[in-house]
């Protein structure tokens, strides 16, 4: 038997032990901490010797925001390489002013936020910012509105697209509604209808959103039901897009209204908009001062109503100053004249044999013409003799050639040819170059032959193809043009 | 013809519409006057890197020089930053002590042309990289603080959403 004292004695040196141990445990916590601070401190060292440090911080930031050009998280990347780049990084607040997310699950919600919210700060506190956000189901995205509403003084380019979201427009509009924003250029806003959805299904031009006004505002383009949002429609909008395939008629007053408001449009899109309005009313009226109207793209909404065609949104429009229109759906033009359009494209516009002789006067000055499916016209086109039908025509794009006008469109280039008014340049899409494969060396001989992209030229025409936004203007369409 | 000297006390005879490429050197031309003999001297730059400088100079003289205001940020938007010519980047295939050398030059002699190409050369070098690759590129270390790291890995949750 050990006796009560031996015991003490071994747990007061155990103590002692322990004690020691955890001193020592201390010690080496202290010198791993000591190492990586000198490692940090030797490492940095070394990076301030590499080459690529003797470029100041402004030349270094101006190479990150040209890699961010061509890859526009490159700020990420960048903040991982070392401590110098990445305070660079994070206090260049134009690496933080693209901000592109999509939502499509809740589970992406909180890192999604923290995403939004730290783009906002560093690209704040002076940096215009643009925002692409889409939400892609039916999830809460009140917080990522409230974020943007807190920064809209900032804002110039602000695109939002919701899908399969029965309360979008509420939750816009209650977000939205009040604010100012004083220089966003460019709002993009896109709805699907979702079905059980209540939303205001008329558009106009009392604002519901931004109500304290968007006065930079250049550029608008309403989609799918977000014309119901009813944005500012500003003095300065050069360019707007106008989608009511899920709205109610427009009256022409309405519709009036909303054009007078713009004096200053240069680039007019409206897609499957319906005027509520006999043709005789719409004739009656006169055409809108629209002084600086140049690019014109319509697709009208496929419906029996009589006045739903693309005339009755054309009557109101001053036409004789249009260059570049683009016509899809319209199969029946009144007696109309284009005299200036020298860019004209047609999609699926089928008119008929009694159309093709006013289309050929309509039309004196086409030099570049996109055609989808539309045989009489390459006919008409070929037809010998005096006078020769849009005599400055240069370039055909073709797209989905149908086989069966695969001759017809041969013989055209050739009769042009013969009527010293060649054609220079015919370029295909891909399955119209593939149908076309039996004739290409006959063209090539004849003509220069190209190819162009699957999808729709980007509208407006000359516009800053990085800043383009699908506007959904061709999503009726069912071939794939993607 | 005009008299430029290094850091390194080498002079170089050029010609006036070649040394005037550099908006520095045209706007001391333009201080000291016509007639001046004296050497211009350029304190921050070595003669092998006014070397190849002058060799652009030379290649490029008159062509328009770029406007001092121009924004640069519109067309930056819109050009790709592998735009750079043939003989340019034949030019600037050099080491990367000289790559940084030339850059740091023609932002001292304000040259915006050549600046471009160098900043341009370097973003295309990074382009596409990891970090981790950029690190060896560049022969830098990883010389983050633990608490840095662990900041790095809370926005990697967010930042894999590109």
């Amino acid at each position: 038997m050990h006796s009560p004292d031996s015991v003490h004695t071994l747990d007061s040196h155990l103590k002692s032990l322990r004690d020691k141990k955890a001193d020592l445990l201390r010690q080496l916590e202290q010198v791993n901490t000591d190492i990586a601070v000198a490692e940090t401190k030797r490492a940095r060292i070394k990076n301030g010797n590499a080459s690529i440090s003797k470029l100041p911080t402004e030349l270094l930031s101006h190479i990150f925001l040209l890699c961010q050009k061509e890859f526009h998280a490159f700020q990420i990347t960048a903040s991982q390489v070392c401590n110098r780049w990445k305070d660079l990084s994070n206090g260049t607040p134009l690496l933080w002013a693209d901000i592109r997310m999509s939502l499509e699950h809740t589970s992406h919600i909180p890192s999604r936020l923290q995403k939004l919210e730290t783009y906002l700060t560093r690209s704040g506190p002076s940096s215009l910012f643009a925002a692409r956000i889409h939400v892609k189901s039916n999830i809460n995205f009140s917080s990522f509105l409230s974020l943007i509403a807190d920064h809209i003084p900032r804002c110039a380019h602000l695109s939002l697209s919701v899908q399969r979201h029965p309360k979008a427009c509420l939750l816009l509009r209650e977000h939205l509604e009040c604010l100012r924003a004083p220089q966003l250029d460019h709002l993009a806003l896109h709805v699907d209808w979702a079905d059980s959805g209540p939303y205001d299904r008329i558009m106009g031009i009392v604002p519901l959103i931004f109500k304290g006004g968007a006065p930079s505002l250049t550029s608008l383009q309403l989609s799918g039901i977000a014309g119901a949002l009813r944005p500012p429609i500003s003095n300065e909008l050069t360019t707007l897009h106008l989608d009511g395939e899920y709205m109610l008629d427009l009256t022409v007053l309405k519709y009036r209204e909303i054009l007078a408001a713009t004096p200053s449009l240069v680039n007019l899109s409206l897609g499957g908009l319906k005027i509520d309005s006999s043709a005789t009313e719409m004739e009656e009226r006169q055409t809108l001062k629209l002084s600086r109207l140049r690019t014109l793209r319509i697709r009208a909404k496929g419906t029996d109503h009589p006045f739903t065609s693309a005339n009755a949104l054309l009557t109101t429009l001053p036409l004789n100053q249009l260059e570049n229109l683009i016509l899809c759906d319209v199969d029946d033009l009144w007696l109309f004249d284009f005299p200036n359009v020298k860019d004209l494209s047609l999609y699926g516009c089928e008119f008929g044999v009694s159309q093709i002789g006013r289309l050929m006067l309509a039309f004196p000055s086409v030099v570049s013409l996109t055609l989808e499916s539309a045989s009489l016209l390459y006919m008409a086109l070929s037809v010998e003799g005096e006078p020769i039908w849009w005599p400055n025509l240069r370039t055909l794009h073709v797209r989905d050639l149908a086989v069966h006008d695969v001759s017809m469109l041969l013989r055209l280039v050739q009769e042009r040819t013969n009527m010293k008014h060649p054609l220079e340049l015919v370029c295909f899409d891909t399955s119209s170059r593939r149908r076309a494969s039996s004739i290409l060396n006959t063209l090539q001989s004849l003509t220069h032959v190209s190819r162009i992209s699957n999808y729709p030229e980007p509208w407006p025409p000359g516009g800053n193809v990085v800043l383009t936004e699908d506007d959904n203007f061709w999503d009726i369409y069912w071939y794939p043009f993607r | 013809m005009i008299v430029l000297k290094t850091s390194d006390n080498e002079t170089f005879t050029v010609e006036r519409d070649v040394a005037e490429r550099s908006v520095l050197i045209k706007n001391m031309l333009d201080d000291i006057g016509e007639n001046s003999e004296q050497a211009i001297p350029l304190p921050n730059v070595n003669s092998s890197v006014l070397k190849k400088v002058l060799e652009y100079c030379e290649h490029h003289r008159g062509e328009p020089l770029p406007a001092a205001d121009a924004d640069t940020s519109q067309d930056d938007t819109r050009k790709r930053t592998t735009d750079i010519s043939e003989w340019d980047q034949k030019f600037i295939t050099v080491d990367q002590e000289m790559l940084f050398e030339i850059i740091l030059a023609a932002n001292y002699l304000d040259i915006k042309s050549l600046l471009d190409v160098g900043c341009k050369t370097v973003a295309n070098m990074i382009k596409g990289k990891t970090p981790e690759e950029i690190r060896k590129l560049f022969n830098i270390v990883n010389d983050f603080t633990p608490e840095e790291e662990a900041q790095i890995k809370k926005e990697n949750e967010w930042a894999e959403d590109r």
